[in-house]
């Protein structure tokens, strides 16, 4: 445990509550950069390949990150190599369980998904958990040319109509959706805004995203957004009583195993060297 | 829509010329920003600028739209 840590002086719920985010940050990023990685080859454009690539490093990189800050402050070990935890304890995103089946898939990742996670990474930014406020800057400066990246694309599909509008569309509603569990009930991370670790709540992340959204979407209502008076909410709301505060979901699945032995390397096991 | 050819211009140090790196295609500046910066990054760059090609008028007399000047 670090030196910053013990300053904290934490009660249990907050640091099991800190714990979690930076777990579900982790394992996010992991899925997420495993996806932009898979599209580096057989996106619409080569441009776009390289540019997916170069995102899928920058995930990976804030994921090896986040998992020092894990070994450090909280003395757990996730090695994505050697990671044997099954797919249900993952605390990732629901949306990113599955291969991406078009380049919307892909998009809807970008603009909710990798929004969302640097949202709650820009809470933390100058409060007073250490760890994540000194990585916080760098990493939000790279995750600009992601969202811009996510808003050139959202635009010109936009403006296609038609085939890849609808394709877009049926994608970011289930993203939408996922990533709204992500944000979890409300009030469910009071103790660390009263910590001082966060200077934003999660239930106003999530509306500030969906904001966002909507601000960005000439038809919010096609993708299940509606407004009223706290803004920009979903139109057929959730659930929680199925929610997971461990993982920060409401579907009990996961990844796929397939998706995490590729993370693991498990055909390669042969030729690994440590 | 149809891509566009962009011209990429960078410079490692403020004050030096810019050079011209390379190009790229895209359906609007905006994703022709985002592909400048991952394409040609293996610098640490203190400026790109990234130009519509057709934005690009030649002014070498021996070309068209040198031309057209000579003729207004």
């Amino acid at each position: 445990m670090s030196e910053d840590h013990v300053k904290l002086d934490l009660d249990d719920t907050a640091r099991l509550g800190l714990q979690t985010t930076v777990v579900a940050l982790s394992d996010t990023k992991l899925l997420l950069g495993y996806h932009y990685g898979e599209w580096t080859f057989g996106p619409p454009a080569i441009e776009a390949g390289i540019a997916a690539c170069s995102m899928a490093q920058e995930e990976f990189g804030h994921t090896r990150l986040f998992n020092r800050i894990l070994k450090r402050e909280f003395d757990i070990e996730i090695d994505p190599l050697n990671d044997t935890r099954p797919p249900e304890v993952f605390a990732s995103i629901a949306f990113l369980d599955r291969a991406f089946k078009s380049w919307a898939d892909l998009v809807a990742a970008n603009v909710v998904v990798d929004q969302a996670l640097s949202l709650v990474v820009s809470a933390f930014a100058d409060r007073r958990f250490d760890p994540i406020a000194r990585i916080a800057d760098k990493m939000l400066l790279e995750e600009r040319f992601h969202y811009a990246h996510a808003e050139g694309w959202v635009r010109l599909m936009e403006e296609q109509g038609g085939a890849p509008r609808e394709a877009l569309q049926e994608s970011l509603s289930r993203a939408i959706r996922d990533t709204s569990a992500f944000f979890g009930p409300p009030g469910h991370d009071a103790k660390l805004v009263a910590a001082g670790l966060k200077d934003t709540d999660d239930d106003a992340l999530r509306q500030r995203l969906l904001g966002r959204l909507a601000n960005l979407l000439p038809e919010p209502g096609a993708v299940g957004l509606t407004s009223g008076d706290r803004g920009w909410t979903l139109a057929e709301p959730l659930s929680w009583d199925d929610w997971d505060p461990a993982r920060r979901r409401l579907d009990r699945g996961g990844p796929d195993a397939a998706i995490l032995d590729e993370l693991r390397g498990t055909k390669n096991v042969a030729f690994k060297t440590a | 829509m149809t891509d566009e050819v962009f011209e990429v211009f960078c410079r490692i140090a403020p004050g030096d010329p810019m050079s011209h790196i390379g190009t790229l295609n895209a359906p609007h500046i905006d994703l022709a920003r985002v592909y400048a910066w991952k394409i040609y990054d293996e610098e640490d760059w203190s400026d790109m600028w990234v130009i519509p090609r057709a934005s690009i008028a030649s002014a070498h007399p021996a070309h068209e739209d040198a031309a057209k000047i000579e003729s207004a």
